[in-house]
């Protein structure tokens, strides 16, 4: 198994630009869901149908462990203090509240469910289809998913719906 | 043709934006576009948030991929714990190397104030072939470049700096389009070790920085310039510790990253 020549190198552009913009932070962060991605696909390599469409299992797998950070985090999240919720608040008012967000700043505000869905469609170019199978979910959810995140998304950015001001928007390891 | 008896929803609207729909279904759609200002108004709309992630996110493709995302085969029989925490090691390690100091704990006292000047560094010429040999020796060697990678780099500087005699702290050159592969030991002359550190970008170019401890106390120097057999050194020396980087690249780039390295040591 050459190093250069493994078929899941040429996807690695790719799921660097999904993880970027589906954890919104540092590009490290981006990154570290990237390598622990590959670590996973190579592992699990023999378990990969030969033939079968590689890009939505790389996602897939990807997809997993983003959900298993976010989880993560959420628990980590219900610690958080009054005092740093407000704290948090006011900063974000005072930043963001005047005008809509760029279109970085409101996908982070995407609900991770609805982040996912609009990233693979939108920026990767996934077919519903795909989509589906590497998020384990309907095709008919995924398009209701992807109407509430464009429609969330068009607010963001307008400024029509208000920032919401919670911690955990972005994924940490 | 009677195409036209089907209504057309907003999930239709999206999925014609999305590219999902058949021949058929996409140009009833085409149709309701043209006339009508609203809906036309709406696909735009759509086609403006896709056009806006892929400006905002598309560059991201053009960057160099990371060495270690092109190693991770290497690591993909260990359990996911251990990876873990090797990525969590790899990372502390990056961030201590671009904090910027090579710390002295162990040089020897009044060695930089206190030099003298014997013969001009006898040992210096020495010191530059051994880099270059060295550099000659290794960069090639596709299986084992290094004796330890930098998965493990706490590891590998613990080591290092134990048989140097001295906190070793491995510049991160990642400014410079280089990432840390690992590094080895290598003899240097009596009692004084010599380490060395290989690097890549991703064009696989390959460069090392060769140190130790010069044999005799030696003045400080400005970057040198050296070239054997097509490899390119610059090499100086601070407190009686040599540096050099060697690599088959332009004088220039090799000079820039040089500098890195230089500004990182010299904190």
């Amino acid at each position: 198994m050459s190093l250069f020549k493994h078929p899941i190198i040429e996807h690695i552009p790719s799921l660097r630009r999904y993880a970027r913009a589906l954890t919104g932070g540092r590009p490290d962060d981006a990154d570290d869901l990237v390598q622990d991605t590959l670590e996973r696909a190579y592992a699990k390599w023999h378990l990969w149908r030969i033939g079968s469409d590689l890009r939505p299992w790389l996602f897939s797998i990807m997809h997993n462990l983003f959900v298993s950070q976010v989880t993560q985090l959420k628990s980590r999240v219900s610690h958080v203090t009054l005092d740093d919720m407000s704290e948090i608040a006011t900063r974000a008012t005072q930043s963001e509240r005047l005008e809509g967000l760029d279109i970085a700043a409101a996908v982070t505000r995407l609900s991770p469910e609805l982040r996912e869905v609009l990233l693979l469609v939108a920026l990767e170019d996934f077919s519903y289809a795909q989509t589906a199978k590497a998020l384990g979910i309907p095709i008919g959810t995924v398009m209701s998913r992807l109407a509430r995140a464009r429609q969330r998304l068009r607010g963001f950015m307008d400024g029509s719906i208000p920032v919401e001001h919670k911690v955990g928007l972005k994924v940490v390891k | 043709m009677k195409a036209h008896t089907q209504p057309v929803t907003l999930d239709d609207l999206m999925a014609y934006v999305d590219g999902q729909l058949d021949t058929q279904r996409c140009r009833q759609v085409e149709a309701l576009v043209a006339s009508d200002p609203q809906i036309a108004e709406r696909v735009a709309e759509m086609r403006a948030q896709r056009q806006a992630l892929r400006t905002h996110y598309d560059p991201v493709l053009n960057e160099p991929i990371p060495l270690r995302l092109l190693a991770s085969h290497r690591y993909s029989n260990a359990s996911s714990i251990k990876m873990a925490s090797i990525a969590a090691s790899l990372l502390i390690g990056l961030a201590l190397g671009s904090a910027g100091t090579w710390q002295y704990l162990s040089h020897t006292a009044g060695s930089s104030g206190n030099i003298a000047l014997n013969g001009n560094g006898m040992d210096l010429p020495h010191f530059v072939h051994q880099a270059a040999v060295a550099h000659i020796a290794f960069v090639p060697d596709v299986r084992r470049p290094v004796e330890i990678y930098s998965a493990q780099e706490q590891q590998l500087v613990t080591w290092l700096s134990k048989r140097l005699g001295r906190q070793l702290k491995v510049p991160n050159l990642s400014g410079t389009g280089f990432s840390l592969i690992g590094g080895r030991l290598l003899p240097g002359e009596v009692n004084k070790p010599a380490a060395q550190f290989m690097y890549e970008n991703p064009a696989g170019q390959r460069i090392t920085l060769y140190l130790r401890n010069m044999a005799q106390p030696t003045p400080e120097t400005a970057f040198r310039f050296a070239e054997q057999d097509g490899i390119a050194t610059f090499y100086w020396v601070d407190m009686d510790w040599g540096y050099a980087l060697s690599g088959n690249l332009p004088r220039a780039t090799l000079l820039n990253v040089a500098n890195s390295v230089y500004q990182q040591l010299g904190g």
